[in-house]
Parts: C-alpha cells; structure tokens; sequence
C-alpha cells in the first residue's frame, strides 16, 4: 500500500472515530425514547426492542410538552425582537460615522464578555424588583438584550460586505431609506441573516442558567423542565429521552437547513465558502 | 441641457482636506472628464455633485438653482459606480427598470423604455438574467441603462471602467461615445486613464490633490499642459522630463543636465535661454532618424540602449543619456542590441520647457 493511501485510510478511521464519539450519545437518547422501561435498563443492553410510544403520551399527559411550547414561544419573540434590532443597529455601525463608534461598538460586544454566573444575583434581584421574573416578559428580555450584542456584531460583518456605492446608487435612484434596507439590502444579507436568526435561536433554545433563575413552573422553558424531570422511583429515563428527542429535533433539523451558511456567520461574516 | 456649477468647494475627510476650493462651471450638453491620480478627490466631486456627500463649504448649481442642500433623489442626476453596483436580489430588467417605478411610471410606459435602453445598450438578451450570473462588461451596461433610462439633467460616471479588462473598456469606451452624441447631455465622467480623458472628453479638467490644476479641451490640455504634473500625467508612456540650463557655451546653444550635453538650435525662443528649466520632451515625439523635411531645428539626443520593451506593434526604448533614461515610443518593432549606442532626433518645436522652480509651462 502506498503512503498516501495509508494516510487516506488512518484520515477516513479517525473521523468515523470522531462521529461515533459525537453521535453515539444522541442515537443513544433517540432509541431510548422509544424503549420500555424494561429494556431501558435491559443488561447487557439491548440492541434490537419493540419500539413504543408510551413515553411519548406520558410527556405529553403529564404536561411536559408545555416547556417545549415556553421554549418556543420565548425563542420565538425574542429572537425576533432581536433580529430586526440588530440588523438595523448593524446597519448603522457599517454605514454611519458617529462619535465614539468603535467604543459603542466595543461596549455592545463586552456585555458578552463575563460570564453570566457573575451577573446571575444582581439580574436575579433586578427583575424581581421588576416584577419580571417568572413572566415571558422576564425571560424575552433578557435573551433579547444577549442576542442584540452578538447579532449586531455578525449582522454588521455582512451589512460591511455590501458596497456602499449601493446604498448610494438607490439613494439617486430615489428608494426611500425603509424601501432600500426592504427591497435592496435585505434581500442580499438574508443568507447572513438566516444564520444569525439560527444561531440567535439554538442560544436561546439551549440556554440553562437565566431560564431556570427567571421562570416559573407556568413559563418553565424546555432547558429546565428537562432538569427537572423526576419519577416516582429516581429518574424516568424513558421520559427525559422522549423529551430530549422533542427538544433537540428543531434544532438539528434547522441547523441541517442552513449549514452552509453557518460558518460564514460564526466567523463574523469573514470566511467565505 | 443642463449646465452644472460648483463653486468653492471643500471637504474635509478625517482632517485631510480631500477637496480644496474647486471650482469648475461644466459645459451644458458637453462630456466633461475629471482626471486625476487615485485620491485625487475626482470621485469626492462627483459624489458631491450627486448630493450623496455634502462639502464643508461651497456649492453646487444645477440649471442655476442651488441644490447644495437637496436630497440626492431631488436633484434629477444619475451616477454609475466604479464597483459593480447593481442591486444583485433583482433581475437585470428590474435593475432598469427601478428608478422608474421610484417615480411611479405606468408599467407599459417602463416596458416600454426597459427595451429600449436594453437594445441601445446590446442587453436585451440579459434582461431575465440575475446579476450575479453576468460578467463585469455586462453589469456595467446594465448600470448605465439604470442611469440613463430616467433621462435624467446630468450624468455622473465614477470610474466605470477601471475594473474592467483592457477589451471590454475600449469596446464600452466606443459605446460611451456614441452614447454621448444620442444623448446630447451633459455628462461628468471621472477617470484615472488620461488615455480614456483624452478619447472620450470634449472638456477635461485636471485635479490633483484635491486642487484643480488645469481644465481646457484635449488639445489644450496635451499641447499646453499647465505644470510638469499635467505634462507626465497626460500621455503614454509619459513624458521624459530633464533637468538641466540652457545656456551658450563656445557660440552653441545648449542644454546642459546632469552629464549631458544637447545642443539646441539658434531658433530657440528667448524666454527659455540663460536659465534653469525642465525640458519634456514626448515619448512619441523622438524618431530615430532626423526628420526629411525639416532639418533645421532638429535636436539630436544620443546614448545607450538600456532597456527595450516591445508592445507588438510600437517598441518603447529606454536610452540611458548621462545620468537620465528617457523613453522613446517607436510605431514599429524595433529590437537593437543592448547598450549599443543610439541616436534620437526631435523637432525643437516638440520639445516643452517648464521653469526649474515653479515646474510651470514657459510660453514660448
């Protein structure tokens, strides 16, 4: 064998290697799901089971579903609030000249900076001083705030791409400013735009610590609720599985949608394909 | 025909004043260049003019009002870009037709126009086409059917052709032209390529850090240049500039440079004897061989062959007098050996001189 095909072989066994070490564990959760409790704890484990759904009716009787439902609601709104915010801010950032701008934008970016386990008491404090906690109100905000300093970011990466001859070719042409950022410039950032609305949703879909410091059990979003999952007799696990697979369903299918685009945005719109 | 006025303008970019009190009345009708080096403050101008940058101070008349504070949209002008700016989200026959449903036109009336600034331009093939699909010749074309198909007062081209490759910019060059005797407008075109200033203006002014340093028709600008600056500037490859005296020595005229010695002839005119000057002389203008039917007035230049670089049917020779190279620009294929020694001739009349100090032309 040649020493190329060697490497070819050692390259190819090292990233089967790879995915099964990433991938094992989702399969894992996914089968479990659809197992009997008995087969579940089944030594040596059980490859080949009658699949069933009873953790499925047991999720959704027992009202768990509903955190799924606060996941999305509060993904859903805040990741909204969020987009429009920061592509407009981002608009700004790349297209106008202020005072300062460099150190807003550096400002926008350090609320990100510090963990958030530093910020968990006084924020804890503060919304309840509010009247904020517990509320979807509570929560909208708070992922509104974290995502609106790493969208601008991205969004300003993708918005800098575009020549600004074009902005001043519509600006002759005599497109309003609303029209030009609907009609112009929308439609060439939407890939950027799509991943950042992608990403803006798994960080919040994932996120543990604020939703579980700033919701109640009515607006217990999908995060906690999994955590928080207790049978009668120690963990359900079938239940936790059943709940894991709802959770991580949308997430693994939008990511699978927009894959291309995603890494372009996590390098802040510098990396082409 | 509109006529386009700017008086006094400056801007300020960053605390570098890009444009330095320019003031230039534009022929109505007429197609104006803008030439300058890169950062010369042409496209600042332009864009000034085309009210998407506002000056520091000074203004800008269109037609005799003064639109200096009138939105871009307002002020009836349009402008194609350097980069390719077309909307890429939209068809090519949406990109045209844009300006006019801006305005509310009816939309057989655009189909209308759309076609027809579509066949002036050779387009009409491309109009179902997505930009992104389109070479850089064709976007171009489809951002100067955006510009003219409104008919707007005035027409801003900001280096249009700058990215383009050598062919598709003299093929489109031709087609400006002929676009310019249509469309009998005024026209402000701004180019670095003073090749393209000269085959496309009918005006040319000439800015230079962020000054104007000379404006004229064509002929003015290659036969008189204002300064060394315009001399070099103007002409391919530029003009052999040579410091040096003129002076008599042993009852002969002379020109006298860092280790060269040319004699001049006696018809030289008085305004350029006994001092220090900059003599240019045209690469075009040295011949090998003196001139059959005027010999008188003939200068002779000599020394060695330094480098030849040869353009398919011109050759230009790089001769090394003393401590100088000049360039000479032969119509043929000429190839001698290197460092052999070689004679150039050029008619005293060709020959322009500029003071040493100033740098300014001497008006003979």
């Amino acid at each position: 064998m040649h020493l190329r095909e060697l490497i070819r072989v050692i390259r190819y066994a090292m990233i089967i290697i790879t995915l099964i070490i990433y991938l094992f564990p989702i399969y894992w959760i996914f089968v479990t799901a659809f197992k009997r409790r008995i087969d579940i704890f089944a030594l040596p484990p059980r490859w080949i089971f009658t699949p069933t759904l009873d953790n499925l009716y047991e999720v959704i009787n027992s009202g768990m579903i509903y955190s799924i439902l606060n996941s999305a609601i509060i993904t859903g709104i805040s990741v909204i609030i969020s987009i429009i915010l920061s592509t407009l801010a981002a608009y700004g950032f790349s297209r106008y000249d202020f005072k300062g701008k460099d150190l807003w934008l550096f400002y926008i970016i350090s609320t990100r900076m510090m963990p958030p386990i530093v910020v968990v008491i006084p924020i804890y404090i503060m919304f309840s001083i509010l009247h904020l906690k517990g509320t979807y109100i509570g929560l909208i905000t708070m992922y509104t705030v974290m995502n609106i300093a790493f969208g601008t970011w991205i969004m300003k990466g993708f918005v800098d791409e575009v020549p600004k001859d074009i902005d001043e070719a519509a600006e002759i042409d005599g497109y309003p400013k609303w029209k030009f950022l609907l009609k112009v410039l929308l439609p060439i950032i939407r890939p950027g735009l799509t991943a950042t609305i992608i990403l803006m949703i798994i960080f919040v879909w994932n996120e543990f610590l604020f939703a579980l410091l700033l919701s109640s059990t009515n607006t217990r979003p999908a995060s906690v609720a999994l955590a928080s999952i207790r049978g009668e007799r120690g963990f359900n696990w079938g239940r936790v599985a059943m709940l894991e697979t709802i959770y991580i369903l949308p997430v693994i299918i939008l990511v699978f949608l927009v894959q291309k685009h995603l890494l372009r945005a996590m390098t802040f719109g510098t990396v082409r394909e | 025909m509109s006529e386009v006025i700017v008086k006094g303008l400056i801007k300020y970019f960053k605390g570098k004043r890009v444009l330095d009190e320019v003031s230039i009345k534009f022929p109505k009708g007429s197609l104006t260049v803008i030439l300058g080096p890169p950062g010369s403050g042409k496209t600042t101008l332009l864009r000034i003019i085309a009210g998407v940058e506002r000056p520091d101070a000074g203004e800008v008349y269109i037609d005799g009002s003064n639109v200096t504070e009138v939105p871009p949209s307002k002020r009836d002008v349009s402008m194609v870009f350097q980069t390719l700016a077309v909307y890429p989200s939209m068809t090519v026959y949406d990109n045209i037709a844009s300006p006019l449903r801006l305005r509310g036109c009816r939309e057989e009336e655009i189909d209308k126009r759309v076609r027809e600034v579509a066949k002036l331009l050779h387009i009409s093939h491309l109009l179902n086409r997505e930009p992104i699909n389109l070479s850089g010749g064709e976007i171009q074309r489809v951002a100067i059917a955006r510009a003219i198909i409104r008919k707007p007062k005035v027409y801003l081209f900001d280096e249009p052709f700058v990215n383009l490759d050598a062919k598709i910019r003299s093929e489109l060059r031709d087609e400006l032209r002929e676009l310019k005797e249509k469309l009998r407008q005024t026209i402000i075109f701004a180019t670095p390529d003073p090749l393209e200033a000269l085959s496309l203006g009918d005006y040319l002014v000439v800015i230079n850090k962020g000054r104007i340093v000379q404006e004229g028709t064509p002929q003015q600008i290659y036969y008189r240049p204002f300064n060394t600056f315009v001399a070099e500037y103007v002409g391919n490859p530029s003009m052999n500039l040579l410091k040096g005296e003129i002076r008599e020595e042993g009852g002969k005229l002379a020109f006298i440079g860092e280790g060269i010695k040319i004699l001049m002839p006696n018809s030289l005119p008085k305004a350029v004897r006994d001092r220090s000057v900059i003599m240019g002389i045209r690469p075009e203008d040295l011949t090998l061989f003196p001139p059959k039917s005027a010999l008188e007035g003939v200068v002779k230049l000599y020394g060695k062959v330094y480098t030849i670089e040869v353009l398919g049917a011109d050759t230009i020779l790089h001769v090394k007098m003393g401590n100088l190279l000049i360039r000479a620009l032969l119509p043929y294929m000429y190839r001698p050996k290197i460092s052999s020694e070689v004679n150039l001739y050029v008619h005293s009349s060709k020959i322009y001189f500029f003071d040493a100090k100033t740098l300014k032309f001497i008006e003979g």
